[in-house]
Parts: C-alpha cells; structure tokens; sequence
C-alpha cells in the first residue's frame, strides 16, 4: 500500500491543531492509522472526573468504513460492554464517509452524556438501568471512580 | 394569377412569387395587396431595397397593418440571425463561473443540472423546454423543484460577491413591485440595488424596463445603452434600448436595435411585435387619412430603407442597390457575432472587451453619426494604449509570466498603490472590472480601472483580429489574467472552499447530486459502492446512481482553474499519476495486479462475473477508467494468505451494469500467473506475480503431443456425449460447446480445448490448480489422459 492517504493525514493536522475540548487523540509513532485518545467524562453525568482512554483505528477503507473505536478503560455504560465495544449507529450502518475522527469522537462523548438503554449492547447494565436508574448511575459513578482516574490510567 | 403567386410564396419560391406578382401588377394594375405580396416575396429573397420600395407603395395603396409585416421581419432576421450552434457563442458561454448560462446574471439561488451547467433556480422554471441553454442536452425528466441548490457555489457566491448578493435581494424586491405595477417604488429599489452592483446589466435593464414603463424614455435609453455596454451579447439589451427608441419615436433606431436582439436570439416575439410595429411606423409616415397623403402619392418617395441605412450605416450603403444593402446587413451579422463571442463571464474581464469591440466596429461603421463624447474618449483611450497591449499580449502569450503581466499593466497605466508581488496579490482585482463594490470606487480607482478595462479590452480585440476564432481568443486569455480581473475579495479565496468532503483534496471532476452537495466523482463513486444515499445529508441517490452520470460541474472546474490554477494543476498532475499507477498493473513481468478472490478461472475460457462487493465494484471501474481491463482470479484459501498461489488474469469484455450499481461482467481468461507476494489496496487484495506461458514443445515431442490431443480431444467429446442431455445443454451454456481441435498450436496460454476439458471434468479444484501450473503442454496433457483414464473408469464401475 502506497502512503497514507492526504485525507488521515489532514484530519490529523486539524485534530492537533485545534483539539476538541475534554477529547485527546495521538496517532501512534509506528502507526499513523492508529490513535490513542482519552476522552474526559462529560460533566454532570456520572463519569465526570474520569479519563477514559479509547483505542481508535483507521481501516485500509476508511473513509468508505468507519473507524473502529473500543474503550480500553472499563466503563459501566448500557451501550458499552466488557470489551470496550460501543454500540454506536454512525460507526455501523449510519456511517458516512462525510463524517470524521472528529465527530465520531465527539458523538461517543454524546454518548456517555446520554446513555441509550433502550438499544443497549450489556443487556446486564441496561437493565439495571432501567430497573433502577439511581443505583445504576451510582454504580457508573463507583466505576469512574475505580478505574478511570488519571492515576490509574497511567496518564 | 395571384392564387399561383401565393403558391409559389408557400413553397418557399420567392423569386418566383415575386415575377408573378410584378406581372399581376402591370397587368392588373397597382394594389395594396399586390404590393405586399411583391414586397414579402422580395423580402425574403433578400432583396430589401426593392422590398422596401414596395412595401411603401402597398402603404400607399392601402392599409397596412404590421401584423402585415411578418415577412418583412423574418427575412430581416434570416440575414442577420447567428447560428447558435457555431463555436465560438458556446465556447465562451461554457465559461460561465458565477454567471447564469441563461440570465448572464449572478446566479441567484443557483441549481445545478444533469448536464453540470449552473443556472439560477427562477430562470430554470421559466424555462419550459428543459433544454440546457449551455449545451443544448434535452433533460425530459428535469424537474427543477427536486433539485436542491447547490450549496458550494451558493456559499462562494455569498462569500466573494456580498454586495452584488445583497443586491439581487432589492432586485426581487423591485420586480414585485413591477408585478404590482407600482413603478415608481421598483425604480427607487432598482436604483438603490444598482448603487451597490453598478455592473449588474440584470438590475439595470429592469430599472430600464420601469422608466420605460413610466414613459420617462430619456432615461431609460441611457440605462439600456448601460446594459448594451455591458452585456453585448445579451438579447435583451438590445430590445430594450429599441423599447426606448421606440417610446422616443425614433423608429429607424429602434428597429435597428430589435434587429440586433433577434439577431442574437430569433425566439423573442416581443421583439419581433416591436420590429414590425416600429417598420410600420416607417413605412406609413403619415396615416393614409391625413390629407397629406394624397399629395405624397403623387410624389416620389425616397424609401425608407435607403433612410433606415443612412441614418444607422454607412452613406455608402443607401445609394446602392441590394448587394451593399445585403453586405450592410452581413457586416451587421458580423459585428454581432464577433460581440457574442468575446462573452462572456459576470467576473472575468470579457464584458468590457465584448463592448468595446462593439463600440469600435460601430464607431468605423457610422462615420458621420453621432456618437457620443464618451465613445470619442473611449476610442483616443485606446489608441494611446496601443502600444502597451503589445506588451500585454507577448506576456500573455507566456501563461508563466502572468503575474509580470499583471504588473506591467500596473505599471504602464497608473502609479501602482499597492505591491502586487506577493502570490496573493496578484489575485487581487483590478477593482474596475465587475462587480465592484461601491467601496471601492474611489474616483482615482475608477479612473485607473477605467484606463485598465479600455487596455485590456483592446488587448482582447487584437487576439480577435489575430484569430479567426472567438474560441481561441477567450481561452487564450491565462489564467491569472482573469482572476485578477475579477471582483472579489483576495482574502475571500480560501482553497478549502474547493475541497472534496471525502478526500480533502481540491475537487477533481467535481459532480453535484440532485441535493445539491459536491463531491470529486470518484470519491462520490466509491461512496455510492457502499450506500445509495448523500454522504453529507443521506439523501437518496438511488436515482442519480442509475443514471449513471458523470457530468462534471462546469462553474466549480472553471473557477479551481481560474482561481487556483497551480493547485489543480497539481491536483491533475496527482490524479495522472494514480491513473498511471493503475494503468501499470498488470502490464509487465512481476507487476502488482488487483485480484478478485472468487473461483478459478482458466485461460481462454469466459468466465462471467457479478460484481456486488463495494470493494469488486471499486476494483472493476478502476480496471475500465485506467484502461487495463483486466485483473487476476484467485480461489479463496482458508489460511492466511487468503487466496490461491496460483491465478489467471481476466480479461474483461463487456461491463452491463443494475441500476443499483451492482454489475455482471462478462470476461475471459488470459494469462496464468504466480503469486509472488500478497497486499491490499483501497479494500480489495492485490499481489505481485509472475506470468507462466507454455514453454514451446520440443521438436522431438510434437509427434507424440499431436497424436495426444487427437486421442484426448475425441475422449473428451466422448465423454461429453454420454453425459445426460441436461447435463450437456448446462455445460454448452455455461462454458460453450467443446473447441475445435486446432490444428495451429495454440500460443503461450494452451490449447482452448484442453482448457475447457479442465473446467468442465468432475475434477477436484486442487487437480485443476495443479494443471493450471504446468507450463509444458505435454506434461499437461499426460496429466488430462490420466485423469480421463480415472473418470473413464469411474463411470464404468
């Protein structure tokens, strides 16, 4: 494969130049289809205080398919399950080569402000959530606490 | 007699017509009608002296309505009309950036069609005939409300052109108010718009059309005069300046002025009302009542056309019979169709050249009328600057020395103001071309841009008089040239304007779909590979993409080059070199070729294909768009590798495409190959190979591979033979009936029979693999024997 297209590289130079606010993402130094970002917990839902670290990656079709994206810090979200994998539409069948890093990372920010469990991913956490929103928040609260303080991020 | 004159008059026999009803005359003696059909006959043979004289004697002899006139009018328009078709008017109207093809207007709300030209929502649904005026291509299934706008000119047009945009907002404004008849608030409008787009010819004319409307004809002879200065090659112009001359009773300019209009476009009824109107006002100088008319009869009447000459040609042409009036008329036809061609673009400097040809031609051709001081000025302008457009065109004539150009012109015609040596500068407009901003029309910048037009526009008039052609002369003009002539802001042009969603890259074939977004055609292709809707608003383009267009967007492509000429010119150069770099697979020894991981195919045998795979579907257009037309065919492996060591190139045939995309190709196989290595590109897998071509036979072998194809060809049929009916008509409709034996050895690729025995034995894939290596035919068809004994004997167990 030929070098990496001028699209990746454009969108890189723009998500450094001007950052999404509470989003990081850096391309990997061996491999520039590969970013490392750490998105901050929204305020006032219950990952606030956390950095989340996520793993995103540009397939050979990209921008023809999406990105894959897997968080790599345990969150305890009805549309994100054990393995990171995010149950999100514009990273399925609603992708669309017009969207970019950007958005897609600015949608998964979305999504933690407002979790969806009527189209959940963890059958287990959307129905506690839905059975009992206060205790699942808290438990969402509890893990941000747990596992996504910079600390233990290694940040 | 007359019954047979209008016969012939019918059948289109003029000449005739005109002999009968001339004997008619001096037999029958002098009538009004015969005098008028004498007249019209003449007329339309051309003969407009004699014509005239007769249509005067018809208005002595009697009434003579205009309608009357119809004849005389369509000859008139015979002789001067312009072939639209002729090069040069569709040259130059193809350069259309931010100009309506239809209004020549700013485009307003602009709506690109299938054909990929631009023309502004409204003139779109005026226009009932839903042929494209640029390029003529009838789109039946047009329907304009379906369209949506085209979101990347809009917001250029709203970004380089505030003033002119603010302006065609008071324009809309005002042609309510002349919807409510209430002229005086449309002037007050109009005149307002015109204050803030002084070069806008649109506004002008309709202030034009409301103080005609207002019967105030002074002032709007002076705006169309405005509007014919700026727009030469507008129609309309012109009808309205013959409006005005005609409220002013000054018929024979008038009419003049009509001619000119249907000249430019002959489908302008109203023009043509007004030109028959305005040659009965000349004809019929007193109404048949008035008790002068009695004496006039007796006397001898200079006719009329011989006044209409005078008082708009030359002296020369009135005293003469037909052959100068006609050649008055062909140096009119001329003058027109030398002023369509230097059009015509809102932003690029053609308008003033297109007028000062025209003012010029006219200045030598009405040598004693009078023109008016400004055109004196005009033209000593542009003598004194006669040494300085040489200059201009040897610069011209190096398009890398634009930029010099642009300086020299600085520097010849005025003191510059600003240092035009920075790359961005030199984007900078010469302020006077249009549209200007009031802002910026310091009486100095006026004067200096006064000076620049009157230079460039003698400059465009020595390329016309160098070539014949009007194509030549508007596309010789390079590049930075007309940017710099254009009107709008320097910092306005931000390349990322022009940038494809998709690749963000400068648009390369920009298309625009029926919702209005642009894409590069390619990237827009690939994404229609995945999914039939807009990548931007998910509109469906399941309709687009049965079309199957591939219009690029005329307005964009002309305003990257212009604005952006290096960069696309890179960006050509890039996509060059990717077309070269797929044009090159395949087409040496150990070159990557693209392979279609699927079956195994073999050569010489077809092997059609249907293509669905987003990836395939990527694949097989960019074998037909570079021009290879042929990929390797793998069989699908379950280790890593994921497909077969072993292949054979397809070649492909014919391509028969869904409306949704999807595609059955029709291919045969070529050359056998050996998979070197493995890679991938843009999704689907390629490899680097190596070719495998029989090695010749042995002279001591041929012998006995003779006699081995004989022997094997005829197995082969027998075994064909004692196969079920249903299962033999399969085969022939799939693979053909089984080949001749040829009696020439077939070249590097094999025998075809041998290879359609191969792909049609019950034989397991990992034989057939093991054939397709070999690249000794006698090895091959030892191995064919062995395997016929096998099944042979299979059968008959």
């Amino acid at each position: 494969m030929s070098g990496l297209p001028r699209r990746i590289i454009k969108e890189t130079q723009r998500l450094m130049a001007e950052p999404v606010a509470g989003i990081t993402a850096v391309p990997d130094e061996h491999n520039s289809r590969y970013f490392h970002v750490v998105v901050a917990g929204p305020s006032q839902s219950p990952y606030e205080g956390g950095l989340f670290k996520l793993e995103l990656f540009l397939p050979e079709e990209y921008p023809m398919s999406a990105p894959k994206v897997r968080f790599m810090t345990k969150i305890y979200h009805p549309n994100i399950d054990k393995l990171g994998r995010i149950c999100l539409d514009i990273l399925k069948d609603k992708w669309s080569p017009a969207l970019q890093i950007r958005t897609v990372l600015l949608s998964i920010q979305a999504l933690l402000s407002a979790p969806n469990p009527d189209d959940p991913l963890d059958n287990n956490v959307a129905d506690h959530w839905k059975s009992n929103e206060k205790s699942a928040i808290e438990q969402a609260r509890h893990w941000t606490q747990t596992y996504a303080k910079s600390s233990s991020n290694n940040l | 007699m007359v019954d047979l004159a209008r016969e012939a008059f019918s059948t289109n026999n003029f000449s005739l017509a005109a002999d009968i009803y001339e004997r008619t005359i001096t037999e029958n003696g002098p009538t009004s009608e015969l005098f008028l059909g004498l007249a019209d006959s003449l007329a339309r043979t051309g003969l407009f002296a004699k014509a005239f004289e007769s249509y005067t004697n018809a208005y002595r002899y009697g009434k003579v309505t205009p309608e009357k006139l119809k004849h005389l009018v369509i000859g008139l328009i015979d002789t001067v009309k312009q072939d639209i078709s002729n090069s040069g008017n569709t040259t130059a109207r193809k350069n259309c950036m931010f100009t309506c093809g239809s209004c020549r207007g700013l485009l307003m709300d602009p709506v690109t069609i299938p054909c990929g030209h631009t023309f502004c929502r409204k003139c779109l649904e005026r226009d009932v005939s839903k042929t494209c005026e640029i390029c003529n291509t009838v789109h039946y299934r047009l329907k304009v409300r379906q369209i949506s706008s085209n979101v990347v000119l809009t917001n250029l047009i709203e970004k380089w052109f505030p003033n002119e945009c603010k302006a065609s907002q008071l324009k809309r404004e005002g042609n309510e108010y002349i919807a409510k008849m209430d002229f005086e608030n449309a002037l007050r409008v109009y005149t307002q718009a015109i204050q803030m787009a002084p070069c806008d010819h649109l506004l002008i004319s309709n202030r034009c059309h409301a103080y005609a409307s207002l019967d105030k004809f002074q002032e709007s002879l002076a705006d169309a005069d405005l509007v014919v200065d700026l727009r030469p090659d507008w129609p309309k112009g012109y009808f309205r300046r013959g409006r005005a001359l005609y409220g002013l009773a000054q018929y024979e300019d008038a009419a003049v002025a009509f001619l000119q209009c249907l000249a430019l476009d002959q489908k302008v009824s109203s023009a043509k009302d007004y030109l028959s109107k305005a040659l009965d006002k000349i004809l019929s100088v007193l109404p048949p009542d008035d008790p002068k008319a009695h004496a006039l009869e007796q006397r001898s009447n200079p006719t009329m056309l011989r006044q209409l000459v005078e008082s708009n040609f030359s002296k020369k042409g009135l005293l003469l019979p037909e052959r100068d009036i006609q050649s008055t008329f062909n140096d009119l036809a001329k003058i027109v169709k030398d002023t369509i061609t230097t059009a015509n673009n809102f932003s690029s400097e053609p308008t003033p050249q297109g007028a000062r040809c025209f003012t010029q031609e006219l200045i030598h051709k009405r040598e004693e009328s009078s023109f008016s001081e400004q055109q004196l000025i005009e033209g000593a302008a542009a003598s004194e600057l006669a040494g300085i457009h040489q200059t201009i065109t040897k610069y011209n004539s190096m398009p890398d020395c634009s930029e010099i150009d642009h300086v020299e012109l600085e520097q010849k015609t005025k003191p510059r103001t600003h240092s035009p040596l920075s790359r961005k500068r030199s984007r900078i407009p010469s302020t006077a071309q249009c549209p200007v901003s009031p802002s910026h029309s310091s009486p100095n910048k006026v004067l200096r841009s006064f000076v620049t037009t009157t230079a460039a526009s003698t400059n465009s008039s020595v390329l016309h008089g160098a070539t014949s052609t009007a194509a030549a002369s508007s596309c010789d003009i390079p590049v930075r040239t007309r940017a710099k002539n254009s009107g709008m802001e320097p910092e306005c042009t931000d390349i990322e304007d022009l940038e494809c969603g998709l690749c963000y890259r400068l648009y390369f074939e920009p298309v625009t779909t029926p919702c209005g977004h642009m894409f590069c055609r390619k990237c827009l292709d690939r994404s229609l590979d995945h999914t039939v809707t807009c990548p931007i608003c998910k509109g469906n383009l399941a309709e687009y993409l049965a079309e199957r267009r591939q219009s690029v967007t005329d307005a964009i492509q002309l305003i990257m080059e212009t604005y952006f000429g290096p960069e696309y010119a890179e960006r050509c150069k890039t996509n060059d070199e990717e077309m070269i770099e797929l044009a090159k697979m395949g087409s040496e020894q150990q070159s990557e070729i693209p392979v279609f991981v699927c079956t195994l195919a073999f050569p010489t045998i077809a092997c059609p294909l249907h293509i669905f795979e987003p990836r395939y579907r990527l694949m097989i257009r960019q074998c037909m768009e570079s021009g290879t037309r042929q990929f390797g065919m793998c069989m699908h492996t379950n280790d890593e590798d994921g497909f077969s060591d072993y292949g054979v190139m397809l070649e492909i045939r014919d391509v028969q495409y869904f409306p949704d995309g999807r595609s059955v190709v029709d291919t045969i196989g070529g050359r056998r190959f050996k998979v070197l290595s493995r890679s991938k590109r843009e999704g689907y897998n390629t490899a680097k190979v190596e070719f495998i071509l029989d090695t010749a036979v042995e002279p001591q072998d041929v012998q006995i591979v003779n006699e081995l194809q004989t022997e094997l060809h005829a197995a082969v049929s027998a075994w064909v033979g004692q196969l079920p009916s249903f299962n033999q008509s399969r085969i022939t409709q799939h693979f053909g009936a089984l080949p001749a034996l040829d009696a020439q050895q077939a070249g590097p690729n094999g025998p075809k029979w041998s290879w359609w025995a191969v792909a049609v034995l019950p034989l397991d894939q990992r034989v057939q693999l093991a054939m397709l290596r070999m690249a000794s035919l006698k090895d091959r068809l030892v191995a064919l024997k062995k395997v016929l004994n096998y099944v042979n004997r299979r059968n008959s167990r």
